[in-house]
């Protein structure tokens, strides 16, 4: 019986030791996917279609009242596009698409580059690799010389650039084969061809090419009257607004075919950018200041419309990215990507889970503190959740973002101003009675996340808004001889304004509280009264931000102020026979959208951090 | 209002009941048994990928913990507890492994994946679950037996491993296989360098006539009861080098072969392919090692194979002969292979249950032996042994 039992129990499995059989069983799946740096290559070069900008002008005559016409001109301004300009253009278009979170691939006069995250790898080219010559041609000629070139002279180098450089990349990557019997058994650490492969087939060239440019310009004259001397002047501005559209082409390698593929297009908008010379000046502008104007509205445009291909090249699950949740308390999240993912301050993310095969959202989380991970152990990024929880397992997906808003408000702005009541013509108080109030209206305006845009966690949560103001009057309050009245007509105000807040979310359901302050300037649009004021608004909102692309706010506050102005036909100076002091109630229900175009508000982006350059 | 009070308090009942309710696994056991081999990354140290369900991470996390455990006692191809019986007389031990799981775990990865299904939690890990110690315990408690046992009860057979092919790599192979098989309780004889046959064997080999293979007949000089050849080959692929390792083991007194596999790395990126050959015999080592202990423990229970030499003279020759066969034949029950007879010199191959190793089957012939003259041993080697008689005069091949 021993014999049996000692003879089973021989035949018994005994420790066996194996590679692993299939790499992939190493991985997580999709539902833990996590970002792996691509490798990129730009050009320093972008395609245009024109060498020239020919902008057709108005010109336009305002008197010093602002009251004025604009008529078209019979000609237009050629505004030339030159090499260095180009040049420039390439540079800031590259620097918000090709960013910290991409491995950079340079092609120097002998020698090729990769810039990973931790280091730098460079292969010698053995001889000169032309550089590519973007030029100026149509869309689909650009895109024939591009392929050429990227399948001819480019990718032999490439393909030995990815191999140079598959082990430090590897060593890079968020997630390997830790605790392996290569990593820990092994005398070298190889790479796994799964992983090489993954690597090598993750490296891409941007390449841009600028549709015809949308154009208009304006001549504007304005007559000034000298406060000092009373005497009339005249001063010139010229206006130029332009609209870029960047077509943003993306060519994937592919390692086995040793060949670049097509991957895909974007079509990158500005927006409408307009810039002035704004000089005031009391000659023409220079042509030099001309071309300043038309220069800086240009790479205003071509940062615009790099802004939104960055927020659209987001939206590709490839390029976005993703983290899963690796230890939380249902609030707060802790990750290892930071500024060398060009994860900004309030950079959102939506928190996904699986349920029944299908992903779903369970919620959103921002970016609070942002690590500085140039290197391993850095300290984490604290990424706050704001509606929702989260929990060990789900994921983290970028959320396209620009940090920009559409502002919608329905308000009644209480602004009550005081009727001094005369008891004589000599004898004034102000009376009670005798105030009346700008009613209901609405504003229009955007908000811009300050901490997003500016990149800076001191202002965080800090929204920056500008707005226009329509509201209307009732009617107003007069004196005369046989006491106060209200008149019966119905009196317009626009006015205008900044406006900042700061938000504090309330627990995880999306709710927020922000102390804000805005400070506006009104004045009526009636041809017989004129009244203006400037007030500013202390104030406190209560909002609810459903998702980072919309949020409603309700608003109330205090107007407190003083009168500038109080004039009736153009020359009665009323102003004494009004308080100084404005002051009423401020209410408005607002409504934020999401703008992914960002237009002239390009100017305030700050690029992600270069800390660990 | 008080309709309207009686309204609320149903649709709330109704929200609260209709919400479904997470079910708690009260059970020991796993409440799934997901789970697969990954590796094993030491000799008693394997990697799963197992998988647990639950009403929250945690919970799932500890359920995929005991799936881990379940998968190493009960799971996959080659389970601990192979047969009924020892599932059997497991049970109790394996409830206790299952209220403790982590005291077997080593290590944790992150999380794999994360799902929701049925309104509850999947989730899936890779653990490294310290199979060693689960042996132990169950060794302990007498459920198996361990290999210590099985080595001093049976006897393991004595191992040289031998480079065939692929020059140093192969080498390579050759020192991470004899690692492998010292890892596993083997005994394993090296060859120095410089070692030549035995005179002996090689004398017996040139008797024997037919062409020897110069493996088995230094298996035979060093007295292994097996040897392993080894050959290395290496294909690159586009992103890399895959090694294979074949290794093919013979029993050495019979030549019969006992076990023969491949062993692959994965394709692999690396400047000194040595990382690739020991990747690829650790994936041979498991398979082969396997075999071995089966087929070996199969032999030994038929009887343990032995190579029998006797010299004598051409006088007594077929005398010694006949006894020496007829003691052979009453030690064994199976056929006795007569490799080589002539007038004076004799080889059997013979299969002794019970016999741990040639000299005791020296002793044992020796007692049995009834032809002329004494038996004398010349050697004994493993299952090799060579012995001498003659009732006059000298033998006949002189051993220097």
């Amino acid at each position: 019986m021993r014999k049996i039992l000692i003879f089973i129990l021989i035949l018994l499995p005994v420790l066996q030791i194996s590679a692993v059989e299939d790499t992939f069983l190493l991985k997580s799946d999709e539902t833990q996917k996590t970002y792996e740096r691509k490798a990129v290559m730009g050009f320093g070069d972008i395609g245009f279609m024109q060498d020239a900008v020919r902008v057709p002008m108005r010109y336009c005559e305002y008197n010093e009242k602002g009251e004025g016409r604009c008529i078209p001109w019979t000609f237009s301004v050629n505004y030339p596009l030159d090499t260095s300009e180009k040049l420039k253009a390439a540079k800031i278009f590259y620097q918000w698409t090709i960013t910290n979170r991409f491995d950079k691939i340079i092609l120097g006069n002998n020698v090729a580059f990769m810039r990973t995250k931790g280091g730098e790898v460079k292969i010698d080219l053995g001889g000169r690799i032309p550089a590519f010559r973007a030029g100026t041609s149509d869309r689909e000629t650009f895109r024939r010389r591009l392929e050429h070139y990227l399948n001819s002279d480019v990718r032999k180098v490439f393909g030995n650039l990815l191999d140079a450089s598959a082990e430090q990349r590897y060593s890079e990557l968020s997630e390997k084969e830790q605790e392996t019997f290569m990593v820990t058994k092994a005398k070298e650490l190889g790479l796994s061809a799964a992983f090489v492969k993954n690597l090598l087939n993750s490296s891409y060239v941007f390449a841009a090419h600028v549709a015809p440019i949308g154009s208009a310009g304006r001549v504007v004259r304005t007559r000034h009257k000298s406060v000092t001397t009373g005497l009339y002047y005249s001063s010139f501005d010229i206006e130029i607004e332009l609209s870029v559209d960047v077509v943003f082409m993306i060519y994937r390698y592919n390692y086995e075919t040793k060949r670049f593929e097509h991957y895909g297009d974007i079509v990158g908008h500005s927006g409408g950018i307009s810039g002035s010379t704004d000089t005031a000046l009391q000659i023409i502008p220079t042509p030099k200041q001309v071309m300043a104007v038309f220069n800086d509205t240009f790479r205003t445009a071509i940062k615009a419309a790099a802004l939104n291909a960055n927020y659209q090249l987001k939206q590709d699950d490839n390029f976005a990215i993703f983290m899963p949740v690796k230890s939380s308390d249902g609030k707060k999240i802790e990750s290892s990507f930071g500024v060398m993912e060009d994860i900004r301050v309030d950079h959102p993310f939506e928190i996904l889970e699986t349920v029944d095969g299908k992903t779903q959202r369970k919620g959103f989380a921002r970016a609070r503190e942002v690590s500085l991970n140039c290197k391993e152990g850095a300290v984490p990024t604290i990424i706050k959740v704001t509606n929702g929880d989260a929990e060990e397992g789900d994921q983290l997906r970028e959320y396209p973002w620009t940090g920009l808003y559409f502002n919608f408000g329905l308000e009644n702005s209480g602004v009550a101003i005081s009727v001094l009541q005369k008891n004589s013509e000599e004898q004034r108080q102000y009376g009670e009675v005798g105030s009346f109030l700008i009613g209901p209206g609405f504003h229009l305006g955007t908000t811009v996340d300050l901490g997003y845009v500016l990149n800076r966690s001191a202002l965080s949560e800090f929204y920056l808004s500008a707005f226009l103001d329509l509201n209307f009057t009732p009617g107003i309050a007069e004196w005369a001889p046989e006491g106060l009245y209200l008149t019966q007509s119905v009196y317009s105000w626009l006015g205008g304004g900044l406006g900042i807040s700061k938000r504090f979310y309330v627990g995880s359901a999306g709710f927020f509280i922000a102390p804000a302050i805005d400070a506006s300037y009104h004045g009526t649009l009636n041809d017989d009264w004129n009244f203006q004021h400037f007030i500013i608004t202390p104030q406190i909102q209560l909002g609810f931000s459903a998702t980072p692309s919309f949020d409603f706010i309700i608003k109330a506050g205090w107007n407190v102020g003083f009168l500038t102005k109080a004039e009736y036909e153009d020359s009665i100076d009323l102003i004494n026979d009004y308080s100084g002091f404005v002051h009423g109630l401020y209410a408005s229900l607002d409504f934020n959208f999401h703008l992914p175009i960002v237009s002239a508000m390009a100017r305030m982006y700050t690029p992600s951090s270069n800390v660990c350059r | 209002m008080k309709k309207i009070l009686m309204f609320a308090v149903l649709v709330l009942c109704f929200a609260g009941c209709s919400a479904p309710k997470c079910e708690v696994n009260t059970q020991p056991t796993p409440a799934l048994y997901e789970a697969t081999f990954v590796e094993s990354s030491g000799t008693g140290e394997m990697m799963i990928k197992a998988t647990g369900i639950g009403c929250s991470v945690e919970e799932a996390l500890e359920e995929a913990k005991k799936t881990a455990v379940w998968f190493v006692l009960e799971g996959g191809d080659k389970p601990i507890l192979k047969t009924q019986a020892e599932k059997t007389r497991a049970y109790g031990l394996e409830m206790q492994m299952y209220a403790n799981p982590v005291k077997y775990i080593r290590w944790i990865s992150d999380i794999k994946s994360k799902k929701k299904e049925g309104g509850k939690t999947k989730v899936t890990y890779l653990f490294k679950i310290d199979t060693a110690m689960i042996q132990q315990e169950l060794a302990a408690a007498e459920i198996i037996t361990s290999t210590e046992d099985l080595g001093e009860s049976m006897g393991l057979p004595t191992v040289s491993v031998f480079a065939d092919k692929g020059g140093d790599f192969a080498k390579t192979a050759v020192s991470a296989l004899q690692e492998y098989f010292q890892d596993n309780s083997f005994e394993v004889y090296k060859a120095a360098q410089g070692d030549t046959v035995n005179k002996i064997v090689a004398k017996m080999a040139a008797l024997e006539g037919a062409e020897t293979d110069p493996m088995h007949d230094m298996a035979l000089s060093l007295g292994t009861d097996v040897y392993a050849k080894v050959n290395y080959s290496g294909v690159n692929g586009t992103a890399g080098t895959k090694a294979s390792v074949a290794v093919e083991v013979f029993e050495t007194a019979s030549g019969k072969m006992l076990a023969t596999t491949t062993g692959f790395s994965d394709e692999r990126r690396v400047s000194d392919a040595n990382a690739l050959v020991q990747e690829a015999v650790n994936d041979a080592g498991a398979k082969v090692v396997s075999q071995i202990r089966k087929e070996w423990m199969e032999m030994v229970k038929k009887g343990k194979p032995f190579k029998v030499a006797v010299l004598s003279n051409s006088a007594d020759g077929a005398a010694v002969d006949e006894a020496v066969y007829g003691a052979l034949k009453g030690l064994s029950s199976r056929p006795i292979k007569r490799q080589a007879g002539g007038k004076s010199t004799f080889t059997y191959i013979v299969y002794v249950k019970d016999m741990p190793n040639a000299y005791e089957l020296f002793q044992a012939v020796k007692k049995a032996y009834s032809g002329p003259g004494q038996l004398e041993k010349v050697s004994d080697a493993g299952s090799f042994l060579v012995i001498k008689a003659a009732g006059n005069g000298e033998i006949e091949l002189t051993i220097e």
